[in-house]
């Protein structure tokens, strides 16, 4: 088995669990409201952020390969549990950002209504948002980096 | 050749990673966090709010750079065996048991300082205790049960 198939497999395996978490969370707010009759107000940006990262992992696993491999068409090996996890985590990584720039956003809009804003609060959504892109950018660095490593590897 | 152990040491580096960029995530957020609205908590609140990623940094840390010795700590017995898929579900059962003891040590800072705030909200098993030494027996049982799980190694596994 080639390593980039094996990665190939796991986004799509991914993009189809977090397809079904998208829709399960929709479904739950959706049968809320409908027992509540609208007192709690419908949180569909973060399940819907959840949905779009699931199709686009599932629809887009082969150009996301492309990106984290390139040329490289190595086969499986015992280095290949690490140089796989280090793209996952970079995936993981982003997914987590993006949930939680939905989650910023769904509290800036929630925050907008009531309108009282605590001192100091500006420059703190300003460093969390850098926090934010900062660990997007490590996200995308660790999905495309080509680590070289031994392929039977020592155990320190 | 290729054995169960290199795997699962490999898979330890990785969680070495994962939980070093984990950690520094967090501490950074929560540091943040705290600068900015941290005068409603007391100095040992702080501390505990602190000590969970710092904690997560430190066994990301021990993971990436010794994980020969974890791996040594989970297989106790020599193996001669060569790697099969049938060695998944012993490999399987050992990560279980890192994240029982993982997920523990995170709860119970948190269990602590919720009852050192007095957040009624008391964590985890709650619904088993009110006192805080039951909850500790409770955290310290299922550590124990984790460590269990990260040894397991059984007798067809030898050879």
């Amino acid at each position: 088995m080639r390593e980039r198939e094996l990665f190939q497999g796991l986004l799509k395996a991914g993009g189809f669990f977090l397809l079904v978490k998208g829709v399960y969370l929709h479904s739950l707010w959706a049968s809320y409201n409908l027992v509540y009759q609208g007192y709690h107000s419908h949180n569909w940006l973060a399940p819907s952020v959840i949905m779009l990262m699931g199709i686009m992992l599932w629809a887009g696993s082969h150009f996301l390969t492309r990106l984290a491999y390139g040329d490289y068409d190595g086969a499986w090996q015992l280095s290949s549990v690490f140089r796989i996890g280090i793209k996952m985590l970079g995936m993981w990584l982003i997914y987590r950002q993006l949930i939680m720039l939905a989650s910023v956003a769904e509290y800036r809009k929630m925050r907008s209504v009531t309108d009282v804003a605590l001192p100091g609060e500006g420059t703190y959504w300003v460093l969390q948002f850098a926090i934010v892109v900062a660990a997007l950018a490590v996200g995308v660095l660790f999905l495309c980096i080509q680590l070289q490593l031994k392929s039977n590897r020592g155990g320190v | 050749m290729l054995k169960e152990r290199d795997v699962f040491r490999e898979i330890i580096r990785l969680m070495g990673v994962a939980l070093l960029v984990y950690g520094l995530l967090t501490i950074l957020q929560s540091g943040i966090s705290l600068m900015y609205f941290g005068s409603s908590h007391n100095n040992s609140s702080i501390a505990l709010i602190l000590a969970q990623p710092f904690i997560y940094i430190l066994v990301g840390l021990l993971f990436l750079i010794h994980p020969a010795l974890i791996a040594a700590f989970a297989y106790s017995r020599e193996q001669t065996a060569e790697w099969s898929s049938g060695n998944i579900l012993i490999i399987g059962v050992k990560l279980a048991g890192v994240w029982l003891i993982l997920a523990h040590l995170g709860t119970f800072l948190q269990h602590l300082r919720y009852y050192l705030e007095q957040i009624p909200m008391l964590g985890r098993y709650q619904v088993l205790t009110n006192s805080i030494w039951t909850a500790i027996a409770i955290y310290i049982l299922i550590i124990i049960v984790g460590m269990v799980m990260l040894r397991y190694q059984p007798k067809g596994n030898r050879e």
